[in-house]
């Protein structure tokens, strides 16, 4: 192939925070630089002084998509300063808001995001003038996730009704009993959803990978469980920045997460279903069993079915929590904040999100760090692009460019939003 | 008939913030009127659109020269309408914009949708808003006030 450049720079609100240059030389990939995430520091930085009460709501408007994963994250590690366990009602209803935040998650990505790139569709707008029944189908999925999450959360788009110890208030039984039907429906579209995955085009492309995610012994992971991995790692999330760190990249101000050894990780839903795959449900197992997608895999095209099987999971597990929640608890425990650090991780949409917080005597913030999956998969990202331009460097100019972007959207990355951004620039030397 | 008001922005991005304040605002006036709060996801947008008569978007746009900072736009949206030169600043996933288009093509767009946008420029991580932003901020709640209350 001849020299060429591949550029890539954000869209709207993004632009100037990320980019990616590829620079080929003859037959040899040169240069690869890749960066696509700013940290959330500035949160971070505004976190210092406020009180722990206020650290949910204000890490909720971080991410448009996952403000639960950040609500929850946050007041586990409040939790764990207070020496407090929530359970029962509360824990389930926690695990169901989960659920919503999964499903409204992982529908807008399969559907409006990333089919597109399988189907050879520019993007959604495309999609929705051949096949409107398939988005006005993925709408209708992604609203029965909505109407938890507003149920729950208490406010459309930022939930306001999470607080650490629990919930401000739980809505009527009768709410939700009127959610169960459309839920059902949804698991039944969900399992379509998972053949429809299962049945699309994927390049040939696997890795051996270090696959991080949490895993508790009882259940599919949402809030708790232990860090653990393919390679052996099973650790107390508070152990967490011994195994992991950020390291500094000379060419951008963006952090790369690696583990011990200096090496990129992946977290996400392909690295829980390989890692959790006999705590999903009966039903999901099944179908996952007979569209032949069994753990381990390893190919990160495949994250799309991945996120089909979660969302049946998290539609069997709204049904079930619902079917079986005891409505009548307190919406809270009481309990008093003591100084400490605490740590939190919880499964967001895209992988494994961790908060760490200092809280002082009078329950005022010192110290905060955040961080997010798609801030821990950056590396992996950069080297799975480096791969793919090795293995596919022949193929045509606008094809490559398709697959790399697809590429990115493996990891549903917070700007998978930025559809088709690609920019290829040949360079005679 | 159905009407809801939604401000659209990031709080924390400077003066992106300046639709949800000009909500807020609006929502104090008004309490029992359905305004909400939106961090523009455009998918929500979606749902929301399919369910009323009358959408009043309130969203900061990139202002292109400087001294079209503070400026207001309204525009009435139609099934003819062209977006292709209007810049809207959005770090959602699936943005305003895509929504619009989105409902055009599925026809599920509400009878009447009204985009109020003000012409803004920075968009960094932060909690000042620039002067002429606050300035437009007072003009469009008029406008609103007088037109759709």
């Amino acid at each position: 192939m001849k020299n060429k450049t591949i550029k890539v720079d954000y869209l709207a609100r993004v632009e100037g925070e990320g980019s990616l240059v590829v620079n080929i030389k003859g037959n040899k990939i040169k240069d690869l630089k890749f960066k696509i995430f700013e940290p959330p520091r500035f949160f971070e930085a505004f976190l210092i002084g406020r009180h722990y009460t206020e650290v949910p709501d204000i890490t909720a408007r971080i991410c448009g998509i996952c403000p639960i994963a950040y609500q929850m994250s946050s007041i586990h590690a409040m939790e764990r300063i207070a020496g407090i366990k929530i359970e029962g009602p509360i824990r389930d209803l926690r695990r169901l808001i989960y659920c919503g935040e999964w499903i409204e998650s992982h529908v807008l990505h399969i559907y409006l995001l990333h089919a597109p790139d399988f189907l050879g569709y520019e993007d959604a707008l495309q999609i929705a003038k051949d096949h409107p029944d398939i988005v006005k189908k993925a709408l209708e999925l992604k609203k029965i996730g909505n109407n938890i999450v507003n149920l729950l959360g208490g406010r459309e788009i930022h939930p306001i009704n999470v607080r650490v110890g629990g919930f401000y208030s739980v809505p009527a039984k009768s709410e939700f009993l009127l959610l169960l039907e459309r839920l059902k429906w949804a698991r039944d579209a969900a399992l379509e959803t998972v053949r429809w995955t299962a049945a699309l085009p994927f390049p040939e492309f696997d890795f051996d990978y270090e696959f991080v995610a949490l895993r508790h012994p009882e259940e599919y992971p949402f809030n708790e469980g232990r860090l653990v991995s393919n390679r052996g790692l099973d650790i107390d999330i508070s152990e967490y920045e011994n195994n992991f760190f950020e390291e500094h990249v000379a060419y951008s101000n963006a952090l790369h997460s690696v583990n011990k050894k200096g090496e990129s990780y992946f977290v996400g839903p392909l690295a829980r279903f390989n890692l959790n795959f006999d705590k999903l449900s009966p039903l999901a197992q099944e179908i996952s069993k007979e569209v032949d997608f069994i753990p381990p895999v390893t190919n990160p095209f495949k994250s799309i079915i991945a996120r089909a099987v979660e969302t049946i999971y998290a539609c069997d597990e709204a049904i079930r929590l619902i079917e079986n929640m005891d409505w009548n608890t307190k919406p809270y425990i009481e309990f008093e904040i003591p100084e400490g650090t605490g740590y939190g991780c919880t499964e967001a949409p895209r992988g494994i999100l961790y908060h760490r917080y200092k809280v002082s005597k009078d329950g005022l913030i010192q110290s905060a760090k955040i961080i997010p999956p798609t801030s821990q998969n950056q590396k992996q990202i950069e080297k799975d692009l480096y791969e793919f331009v090795n293995k596919y460097m022949n193929l045509p100019k606008n094809e490559l460019q398709w697959k790399l972007e697809q590429a990115i959207r493996n990891y549903d990355p917070c700007i998978s939003c930025a559809t088709h951004f690609l920019k290829i620039e040949f360079i005679n030397e | 008939m159905r009407q809801k008001i939604i401000g659209i922005g990031n709080e924390f991005r400077s003066d992106d913030a300046v639709g949800i304040l000009i909500a807020r605002k609006l929502k104090e006036f008004y309490p029992d009127y359905d305004i909400i709060e939106s961090d523009g996801n455009g998918i929500d947008l979606l749902s929301i659109f399919q369910e009323y008569d009358k959408v009043i978007l309130i969203d900061a746009a990139v202002a292109e020269k400087n001294e079209d900072v503070g400026q207001v736009r309204e525009i009435k949206v139609a099934q003819e309408t062209n977006f292709s030169d209007i810049k809207i600043f959005s770090s959602h996933s699936f943005s305003l914009l895509e929504a619009i288009k989105m409902g055009k093509q599925l026809s599920i767009l509400p009878k009447e949708l009204i985009l109020y946008l003000i012409l803004s420029q920075n968009f960094s991580f932060g909690q000042e808003i620039s002067e002429k932003v606050k300035k437009a901020l007072e003009k469009i709640l008029d406008i609103i006030i007088k037109n759709h209350f």
